[in-house]
């Protein structure tokens, strides 16, 4: 997997050379970083989690701080502090160039599998395979993840955080370039504190970048930040996340779709649906738009609510009891969270059994007899 | 002949309003009744009373069905004793399947009967052929209930489950509404070869074009939450004729 450094930087440079977008990027997503509670929350970078476990503010987060050493966390360079990584946050190319301790992966088979080892990781994925690559992502703890996609190449994440730690802060990050695409899909039934913070960079003309997520929460905290920057001609994306929580489960979204300025040809779309399954379970929901170019297509929506009493008549009224009416229900909101995922099967069976087991409450997809 | 359905001085209505309102009224099996009214009149309050909504509390009154008080029985209880009510609005749930949902509903009922699940081969079979009977596509299969359907569509659903349950007393509410004329004599003359000396209609509606197919026994005429008058097909045609007003009384 080892590739002569020097060479990895080139290729770094000339995907981030290639848009004109990371020195004005930088000055814009600090700026949005200040502004809105749950940002300002977060508003440290997600790549060091001992912030992220703070921040997280649970009883188990704190006891989890407790049990970790300073020592334990990966700094292999003593300049490598907080505040670097803030700077290079807001550009991947100084990410990618800079973060040398980040492991390198350079991919040029069309399958992997990446087990993020404990307790911290960092890998910098540079995708130059032409067909359709294929990563299935798994971590126990918190880990940063930047892909790098070169002309033409396609990439499909299928990540699952089920079995994370409480106050598990993941940040994945990909650098779309000309005509590549990048898919991520991610599913997972979490009781304490999961933060997913996903950017794409759309840096090149066709690029595309898919994000697609189903969420249990219960007793804690989960948060999907999601951010998508249109920095080129003809690039689309879609944002679809769905969540259900109870039990004390909180989640918190914010999704933002940035198309820059001189850009033509922008497609960009984003669903946000939560249920709420009892009155001790709550939904932040915070979808933004910046559009600063009149070449676009482009909608946003999020919906909040409890299980809907009208369709638990409606099945009620068929002979169907009312617990297994609401099954019916969480399922069938599971199953169009799942609708656009192309590897469903991979999730749901674990999903369903996982989510079932912490919101207390059986959950049926009803799927085509 | 016992009664299927017997409302006795009904009072009930959503919230703290009594939209139904001393009510009464008696279905025998194998009569069709019509329900007529003007909007606002508590029509659909009423199905969604007899068939047990808990929103809809009944305050006064008793409902019996088959003979036995279901006053306070539980909705999905009613429809295994044989209540079907056609929603006006069928609601459309993406996510739940179609067919897997009106499988789970017919295994409901056989459990509650104490009969076996039916086979998944011999379901999809019947529901195919009430499918085909109904003029519904096959991708009715794989589709979400009521999910992107036209109005039509959803209409047809409805009396495909009511095929799949084969209830007792049948409430079609504004059956003809979102349907086209070709619609209305299809779907009304599977409701005529349904309907027979066990099973009794009762039809909520403000057009005649139905009664063309299905005869009706009784029209009531619906106001202020109880029956004012009852009579036969003629009734509907004086509605036709002359609005509501005649029967109301005067303007409130």
């Amino acid at each position: 997997m080892s590739e002569d450094i020097s060479s990895f930087l080139k290729l770094c440079s000339e995907v981030a050379s290639a848009s004109p977008f990371f020195g004005d990027g930088e000055r814009r997503f600090q700026k949005i970083s200040e502004r809105g509670k749950i940002r300002d929350k977060y508003q440290y970078l997600p790549s060091f989690p001992r912030e992220a476990l703070l921040a997280a503010g649970s009883g188990d987060a704190k006891n989890t701080i407790k049990n970790i050493k300073e020592e334990q966390f990966y700094f292999p360079d003593k300049d490598f502090s907080p505040a670097f990584i803030r700077n290079s946050e807001s550009d991947p190319f100084a990410l990618a160039a800079q973060s040398l301790p980040y492991q390198l992966v350079i991919l040029d088979s069309n399958q992997f599998c990446l087990n993020l080892p404990e307790p911290l990781s960092r890998f910098v994925i540079l995708v130059k395979h032409s067909s359709p690559v294929i990563i299935t992502l798994h971590t126990h703890s918190s880990a940063s993840v930047l892909f790098l996609l070169t002309s033409g190449s396609s990439v499909k994440v299928l990540a699952d955080f089920t079995d994370s730690w409480s106050a598990s802060f993941v940040s994945l990050r990909a650098l779309v370039h000309d005509n590549a695409s990048f898919s991520l899909e991610t599913a997972q039934a979490v009781s304490g504190d999961l933060t997913i913070d996903a950017m794409a960079y759309l840096t090149g003309a066709g690029a595309s970048a898919d994000i697609a997520s189903v969420n249990a929460t219960a007793q804690g905290n989960f948060s999907a930040f999601v951010k998508i920057f249109h920095l080129a001609d003809n690039t689309s994306s879609n944002q679809r996340l769905y969540s259900v929580a109870g039990r004390d489960g909180h989640e918190h979204f914010r999704g933002e779709i940035y198309a820059a300025k001189g850009t033509a040809e922008v497609k960009a779309y984003q669903v946000h649906k939560s249920l709420l399954l009892d009155d001790s379970a709550n939904s932040n929901a915070n979808p933004f738009l910046e559009i600063y170019t009149d070449s676009v297509e482009c909608s946003h929506g999020s919906s909040t609510g409890f299980s809907d009493d009208a369709a638990l008549y409606y099945l009620r009224a068929r002979g169907i009891s009312a617990e297994d009416a609401r099954s019916l229900l969480i399922g069938g909101f599971v199953a169009d969270g799942f609708f656009v995922f192309k590897e469903p099967d991979y999730f749901t069976t674990s999903f369903l059994e996982t989510a079932g087991t912490i919101l207390g409450q059986k959950i049926i997809i009803s799927e085509e007899p | 002949m016992n009664s299927l359905l017997q409302i006795e001085s009904l009072i009930a209505g959503p919230s703290e309003t009594n939209i139904i309102n001393e009510l009464n009224l008696t279905i025998r099996p194998g009569e069709v009744h019509v329900i007529m009214g003007p909007n606002g009149a508590g029509k659909s309050t009423l199905s969604a009373v007899i068939t047990g909504r808990e929103d809809y509390p009944v305050r006064g009154g008793r409902v019996y069905f088959k003979g036995e008080d279901i006053t306070q029985l539980p909705m999905e209880e009613r429809a295994r004793r044989g209540i079907f009510l056609s929603h006006q609005s069928p609601l459309a749930i993406p996510g739940v399947n179609n067919l897997q949902f009106l499988r789970f509903a017919v295994n409901s009922h056989r459990k509650a009967h104490g009969e076996d699940e039916m086979k998944p081969g011999d379901f999809l079979k019947k529901a195919r052929e009430y499918m085909a009977l109904l003029g519904l596509p096959e991708d009715f299969s794989r589709r979400s209930l009521n999910d992107g359907f036209s109005g039509g569509e959803k209409k047809r659903n409805e009396i495909l489950q009511m095929l799949m349950l084969q209830p007792d007393l049948v409430i079609l509410d504004e059956i003809d509404s979102g349907l086209d004329v070709d619609g209305i004599a299809t779907i009304s003359g599977i409701i005529k070869n349904y309907h027979n000396k066990n099973r009794a209609l009762l039809l909520i509606t403000h057009y005649q074009k139905i009664f063309e197919t299905i005869k009706p026994d009784y029209v009531h005429i619906f106001a202020k939450g109880k029956i004012v008058k009852t009579g036969g097909a003629e009734l509907a045609a004086l509605v036709d004729a002359g609005g509501f007003e005649q029967f109301l009384g005067g303007k409130e």
